[in-house]
């Protein structure tokens, strides 16, 4: 409907999360029409990042730099170590606040299925960095979906092989939520996960 | 189509577009049987806790297409939990339907003995999963029709002899041997008693367990070809 260098921009947008045909028309109108200036900006900054971003050697969140600002940081406690899947939760975490130690990222979850083992969720490389003995608690903060469980299990063996002490964060029942509207799952495992007062 | 309230196990979910879930059914009465859950990776979705694997669940679906869309989720019964070793064994039981069961291909046995498997698999509390994973292994290749005795020879259908050495065909099954007696000099033989045990499901002898996966892998080889099952190198 448009010239193919616009076509191209319209589809090109569609790999982005919930932007169908109607939305990317809409942002690509919007960009040659009324912001031109912006549109180039997001180029460029797309150009740059593409390039730039890697990830960090410690924990495999992503970054520019060869170690990420967390794992740089001196004042962060090397102690303990965070492992979650994706750099999101690193985030999610960072804005609760309270958590001062440092972070391992999976990049994903264990999912035989997907084709996805212990190899490509970087286990080498957290086996590694728990034999220095700098480690000394791992907490896992995987999805409490099958898969998170899976992953949290294999990596606690692996833990406790090498006299790391490992604890599981918590999943129950929501904050501010009702007994009645959750599901039995969820509250079979908060009762099996339940501590005393 | 309409299924309504169709007994069902998640066998495994990916992502799909911005909040739903691809799901990858097990049920009795259409097999194996894909379905869009729409909108459950929404922050809050009650059903997304549901369409994990392992549970089991009654399922509706609707649509024309061999894919359908998931119109109601609730739980069959009390929620069972695997841990630990279970967990990887009920990955590994899935990860086998899903290479070896076709779409929408009803096999009610297939699902009885899927939902044995996992409710035994939850029961088990510290112990070896493997009598378990045999046995839903040799009883799903008889279920589709690869399934070999344990108790009779192949060509003649002779008792097997708990005395005498087999060779092991994966086309035909267990065809003795007369080579030698020593089962260390002849990895590869099967030994009459430890296939009788098998047959029986007695796996008190823990060489017989042993044997049972020897046997488990050579009778799967031909179906899972040169792509071995990711899940395996969960238990290494
Ligand atoms: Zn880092």
């Amino acid at each position: 409907m448009f010239s193919p260098l616009i076509d191209d921009l319209i589809s090109a947008l569609r790999c982005l999360p919930g932007v169908g045909p109607k939305s990317a028309q809409r942002m690509v109108l919007h960009l040659l029409e009324h912001n031109r200036e912006g549109a180039a900006r997001l180029a460029r900054s797309l150009d740059k990042a593409i390039e730039g971003v890697g990830r960090c050697q410690r924990c495999r969140t992503l970054t520019e730099q060869t170690v990420c600002g967390i794992c740089e940081n001196p004042r962060r406690d090397g102690s303990v170590l965070c492992v979650v899947e994706t750099p999101a939760d690193v985030v999610a975490i960072e804005q609760a606040g309270g958590y001062q130690g440092k972070y391992f990222v999976l990049l994903g979850r264990l999912s035989p299925i997907d084709g996805i083992g212990p190899e490509e969720i970087g286990m080498d490389h957290l086996v590694n960095q728990l034999k220095t003995g700098e480690v000394n608690e791992v907490i896992l903060a995987t999805n409490p979906t099958m898969e998170g469980e899976t992953t949290a299990f294999y990596i606690s063996e692996r833990a406790k092989e090498l006299g790391v002490a490992v604890s599981r964060i918590a999943h129950g029942v929501p904050l501010g939520g009702e007994l009645e509207f959750v599901d039995g799952g969820t509250l079979a495992h908060a009762f099996s996960s339940r501590k005393a007062l | 189509m309409r299924i309504e309230f169709q007994p069902a196990y998640v066998l495994h979910t990916r992502p799909y577009r911005d909040t739903s879930l691809l799901v990858d059914l097990l049920t009795p009465d259409y097999g194996r049987i894909g379905a869009v859950a729409k909108g459950v990776r929404r922050g809050k979705s009650q059903r997304r806790p549901l369409l994990n694997p392992f549970i089991a669940v009654l399922v509706s679906l609707a649509g024309k297409s061999n894919l359908k869309t998931l119109t109601a989720v609730e739980a069959d019964g009390p929620s069972l939990r695997l841990a630990g070793l279970a967990l990887y064994s009920g990955f590994y039981v899935n990860e086998l339907l899903v290479r070896l069961l076709g779409e929408q291909d009803p096999n009610p046995d297939i699902f009885d003995d899927y939902r044995w498997t996992m409710q035994a698999l939850s029961a088990l509390d510290g112990g070896t999963p493997e009598p378990l994973l045999r046995q839903f292994e040799w009883r799903l290749l008889d279920h589709l029709g690869y399934g070999i005795s344990f108790t009779q020879e192949a060509d003649t259908g002779d008792a097997i002899s708990p005395e005498c050495l087999y060779r092991f065909d994966p086309e035909a099954g267990f065809i003795p041997t007369y080579s030698s007696r020593n089962p260390i000099e002849t990895p590869k033989l099967f030994i009459g008693a430890d296939l009788l045990a098998c047959a029986e499901a007695d796996f008190t002898q823990p060489q017989v367990l042993a044997v049972a996966k020897r046997l488990s892998r050579q009778m799967l080889h031909p179906l899972l070809g040169s792509k071995p099952l990711k899940s395996r190198d969960l238990f290494k």
